[in-house]
Order: C-alpha cells, then structure tokens, then sequence
C-alpha cells in the first residue's frame, strides 16, 4: 500500500512541482544565453545583470516553494475536507505519514541538485572556483579526515531536512486535536515545540563544552564532535516528531 | 453470522457538548437501516466514529467485531456529508484511486452508473456543480462491494430525479451480507427502502426499530412518527 501512496503523492504534487523546476531550468538557459551573447553595452548591461538576479532570486523561490507546498499539502490531504479520504483508506496512519515524507524530501533533493546543476551550467568557472576553494580549506584543516568531514555533513543536512518537515507535520497533527482554530494551534505547537529544541540543543552543547574547553576554538572537534552530536540530536529528534504524529494521527484523530 | 456493527456504551463528548450519550447498538448483516434526527443530533458523530476519523471519548465500537483500523476500512464503503475528492482530479483520477486502494471496487460497474447520470470521466471535479460532485462520489461508493456502506446525507443536494435513481442504486447494489447506514432529516423520500430506523436524539438513541413493525402497530408512516416525536 504505501507503493501506491507514493505513486499518488507524486502525481497530486508533481502538477504544480514540475512547473516550477522547468521555470527555474528556462531562467538558467535564458541567463546563460543572455551573459553569453556580450552585446548589451551601456545601459543595456542591466539586462543581463537583471535576468541573474531573477535567476538567483528563482533559486531560494524554488526552494521555499517546494517546502511550503509540502506543508500545505500535509494539511489539506489529510487534516481538511480531503482527510475523509485519505483516513478511509484501508491503510496505516504511519504509511501517509510514510508517503508524504518520503515524497517532500525526494521533491527537496531533486530541488537541491537542479539547483546546483543550473549554477554549474550558468556559471561554471565562478561555481568550480568556490568549490575548489571550499574542498581546499577541509583538506588543510581536515587533511586524511576530509571525506569523512564532508559525510557527515550531508548526513546532518539530510537528518536536518526531514527534521525540518516532520516539526511541521506534528504541529498540525496537535493543531488537529484542537476542535477549533486548527491551524492557529498548529502555529502555537510549531513555535512551542521549536522553542524547545532549540533550548535542549543548547543545552547540550553548553555542557559538551564545559566538559570539552576548547570546543569552540579546536576546529578539528568539528568532525570529531559538533556533527557526531547533532547527527545524534536531529536523529533523535526525528524519531519523537515522527512517533509523536504516528500516535496523534493512530489514535487521537479529531477530524471536524 | 456476527453483528457488522456494535456499539458499546459509547460516547463522544466535545468540550462542552455531549455528542453520544452510552449509545448500544447493534446492526445485524443484511439490513438498509435509516439514521434518523435532527440537525446536531450526533448522526454524523456517528459514522464518524465506525470510520475511525474521530475517537471514542468512552466505550466501544466494533465492526465485524474489529475496533476501527485499515481492517475494517477496508470492508466499510463511507460517503460524508461533504465534498471529499480533491477538486484537481479528474473523475477518471478518482476512479483510477479507488480501484487501487479498494480490491472490492468495481470498475465496470462505475462506469455503468456514470454513464447512466450523464457524468463524463474526463470531467475535472473543479468544474462540477456540488450536486454533481456528491454523484460522483455516491457512484464511487457505491461501486465497491462493501460489508458496510455508511451514507451520511446521500441525497441532500441532488435534485429528485436523481435521488430516485441513487435510491434505486443503493437497494440494487448491496448484497445480503452487507448493511447500509443511512443518514439523512429526509426522511419521506427515502423510508420506502428501510428495513430498520434509528431515532436519535441529543446524541441518544430514542428508537431502533423495524420499520414494518411500526407501520402496522401504529399505522403510520416514519415520517409522521418522526414529526410527531421531534415536534419542535
């Protein structure tokens, strides 16, 4: 069932999705062209400068776009009128939840590499250069460790990502518990549960570096023990958002 | 044969409102049973509850002699009473989700009673009056060879020729192992197809009974008896 959840997902989100890649795809063509041509002098030079900034301006829109309509589209699937639907079907409240997550994040990371193979392609020196300038400064720094560095990056930007969706998911699924104001509770919860988080995360760390003096100035405790902690902290954190709107949605679902 | 549905002092409150008061119910397999009150009364609260979109405050609901999870959903066929499709899709996206997450639904059969109304299924739901959009998922519902239908509002906005024909539809398509819940305030248009009513009250029920039985004993119709026991 949750191969066809998925199938679904994507076809109800691809709609609006795929528009607004292509979008961002047709700006880094007509930004390539337009830079490439090298006749605009003068005053017309704020052609090309124009079409960049709506380029780059694209990039972040994308962006925030995909991660908006992920939340919205949680809501309305499932927490408005559409939720008649979803939680009749004859499948588990973890395998929508399943779905969904699974599908934004996808969305997200196909977002995040159109986004870098735009760049590379618009600007190919200026992007290799930073890369390069960037793959330098770990080497130095991390020297054997680098590779090991850059994983566990991505890994806390992958686990951060879906900590990111999941906060909103169980927002909404305590908003739902409310019998009015729904999304007004929704908000409350985000703020709350955010606030808390935060507040343990520094915490942990203000003890990790009592503990460890010089955390904050030893660079090499970068791969050694800032991302091994929030690695550890964001997955434990996935794990009680998620459980907290697998249980809301499983046994406490308050449809109006 | 087990009961398809049983409450057991059940109840639903809301902060301050007494949705369900200790409801019992049984409803044998075999039955068109009409769920019958006024506005506020606790009918929708009800089918609610046997489709697991809301939770029991206190007591016990069981179909097939299961709590509400994806095994009864999967045996229970529910119309709400609001417009539930996503209104991008088109009617031929609706069909084409049903038939995959319900293995009972019946393609052919859909198709029939859309062609039947007039209804395209290249039709996006955007585009459709309301009253269209509630055939659209009567049909959808009704396609699926359920245990247990749930019909809250069936007819509340579809004009009276095609009420006739949802009616109709509704007798000729369940079979006589599965039970249909009715839900509605219109009650003349629909008692000719009711084996059993329900009057429920202030989230009580005040009468279960067979319809047959009551039109002899008291020699009128549901509908009287009905003005007669919510006289406002």
């Amino acid at each position: 069932m949750l191969g066809k959840l998925i199938k679904h997902e994507f076809k109800a989100t691809a709609r609006l999705l795929l528009q607004i890649y292509l979008i961002l795809i047709a700006l880094a063509l007509i930004c390539k062209l337009v830079h490439s041509l090298d006749i605009f002098k003068g005053i017309l030079s704020l052609i090309p400068a124009t079409i960049k900034i709506v380029y780059v301006i694209s990039i972040f829109a994308s962006l925030v776009i995909t991660v908006i309509f992920a939340v919205m589209r949680f809501y309305k699937n499932l927490v408005s009128d559409e939720g008649y639907l979803m939680f009749t079907l004859p499948v588990k409240a973890s395998n929508l939840i399943n779905s969904k997550l699974l599908v934004s994040v996808c969305w997200l990371l196909l977002n995040a590499a159109l986004v870098f193979l735009t760049y590379l392609f618009v600007f190919p020196g200026q992007t290799k250069d930073i890369i390069k300038a960037l793959l330098s400064i770990v080497e130095t720094e991390f020297g054997s460790r680098s590779s090991f560095l850059i994983t566990e990056f991505a890994i806390v930007m992958l686990i951060s990502l879906v900590d990111t969706i999941l906060l909103f998911y169980v927002s909404i699924a305590v908003g739902q518990l409310f019998n009015r104001h729904k999304i007004a509770f929704s908000a409350a919860a985000y703020i709350g549960i955010y606030s808390v988080y935060q507040f343990i995360a520094a915490i942990i760390l203000l003890i990790i570096s009592f503990i460890n003096n010089d955390l904050m100035f030893n660079i090499a405790s970068l791969s050694r023990i800032i991302f091994p902690f929030f690695i550890f902290f964001y997955l434990a954190l996935a794990v009680v958002l998620y459980t907290a709107t697998n249980y809301i949605f499983s046994k406490r679902l308050n449809l109006e | 044969m087990r009961a398809i549905l049983e409450c057991r002092t059940l109840n639903k409150k809301y902060a301050n409102l007494v949705a369900l008061n200790n409801v019992n119910l049984t409803i044998e397999r075999g039955k068109i049973i009409g769920l019958l009150g006024p506005n506020g009364s606790g009918k929708t609260t009800l089918i609610k509850l046997i489709n697991g979109l809301l939770v029991p405050s206190s007591g016990e609901i069981l179909i097939d002699g299961k709590k509400p999870g994806p095994e009864t959903k999967r045996i229970v066929s529910y119309l709400p009473e609001r417009t539930y499709l996503p209104d991008w899709m088109k009617v031929a996206d609706a069909i084409s989700f049903f038939e995959d997450f319900y293995s009972d639904f019946d393609k052919g059969k859909c198709m029939d009673m859309l062609k039947r109304l007039n209804l395209n299924p290249g039709m996006r739901l955007k585009n459709l009056s309301k009253g269209t959009k509630e055939k659209v998922q009567l049909i959808l519902v009704m396609s699926r060879q359920a245990d247990l239908y749930c019909l809250d509002e069936p007819i509340g906005g579809v004009d009276p020729a095609a009420r006739d024909y949802i009616l109709n539809t509704i007798i000729s398509n369940y079979n006589e192992n599965a039970s249909v819940i009715i839900s509605t305030h219109l009650i003349a248009d629909i008692e000719k197809v009711l084996d059993e009513f329900i009057f429920i009250k202030d989230g009580n029920i005040t009468v279960h009974a067979s319809v047959d039985d009551v039109r002899s004993r008291e020699g009128k119709s549901i509908d009287t008896l009905f003005r007669e026991v919510f006289r406002c």
